[in-house]
């Protein structure tokens, strides 16, 4: 009695990996550059319009192969980033950004408009990246499909 | 009834020593120093076999500090306490829940005094909670 065992397909794995070694700086690229666009695009719908001077000062900077920089250039764009709404109805700052009520600093923001327009949307597309990578891209190198 | 992020950061800082009015949400109209915990979100959960089961849960906490009229040096003062207790916290036990690491997401900034003339800082920070609860 005996038990054998046999690994089978190195070939095509060796293959996948170089295939991957020389794609994957590439897509990595590309989908840093997707999910870059898919934050920004979620977040124009998501920024406080009074004006419009904020939202218009949205940018995307490629600043190396797989570099980006993100945001808005208006000066007060993190005070709108980071003040909170108020607490409810009953909370009288809740329906006032400025002055009169003490000056609680809490900012009211018609939905679908709020704050932390920037972070939010990055913290739902990040983990994107790294599953795209591995998942779609490496995984499909290979041959190999995740379920 | 399981108790909020917030909630839980509250406790705390409460039993770390943080004095003062703290309150779950964002700053009330109440006048004088405050510190507000605001829970907004937070990353994907970290999951394992298969992506199936919630391992860590990731939640984002933005905690408020504004200080007395024209008192910048007090605000600094409270924020940097906190800063002390939540920028590196490992194996947090509140109200139930345990936190395996809570740090800050940056530095403290501000938010420019209010129309009181109250400072007004802010402090963004993770805190990852172990379980689905």
């Amino acid at each position: 009695m005996n038990v054998r065992l046999i690994v089978e397909g190195l070939p095509q794995l060796l293959r996948g990996l170089l295939l991957s070694q020389r794609a994957v700086p590439l897509r990595a690229g590309l989908r840093m550059r997707l999910t870059v666009e898919q934050i920004m695009a979620e977040s124009r719908r998501l920024v406080p319009v009074d004006t419009g001077h904020l939202l218009g000062s949205a940018f995307v900077t490629q600043t190396g192969p797989m570099s980006y920089d993100f945001g808005y250039t208006a000066d007060y764009a993190l005070i709108v980033h980071e003040i909170p709404p108020g607490s409810g109805p009953s909370d009288p700052g809740a329906r006032s950004s400025s002055g009169g009520l003490g000056g609680m600093r809490t900012a009211f923001h018609k939905p679908p408009t709020q704050y932390k327009f920037l972070e939010v949307p990055a913290q739902r597309h990040m983990a994107n990246i790294e599953a795209g990578l591995a998942q779609d891209d490496l995984m499909g190198d290979l041959g190999w499909r995740m379920f | 009834m399981a108790t909020g992020v917030a909630e839980d950061l509250k406790a705390y800082l409460v039993a770390q020593g943080i004095g003062g009015t703290i309150r779950n949400g964002a700053l009330g109209p109440e006048t004088g120093a405050m510190v507000g915990i605001v829970a907004y979100g937070g990353m994907p959960p970290i999951t394992a076999m298969g992506s199936h089961n919630v391992v860590v849960r990731r939640f984002s906490v933005q905690i408020l500090v504004r200080g007395p009229k024209a008192d910048l040096a007090a605000a600094v003062t409270t924020m940097e306490a906190i800063y002390a207790v939540v920028a590196q916290a490992i194996n947090v036990s509140a109200n139930g829940h345990t936190y395996d690491k809570i740090v800050a997401a940056g530095e403290p900034f501000s938010l420019r005094p209010d129309d009181s003339d109250r400072p007004l800082l802010a402090l963004n920070v993770e805190a990852w909670r172990r379980g689905i609860t």
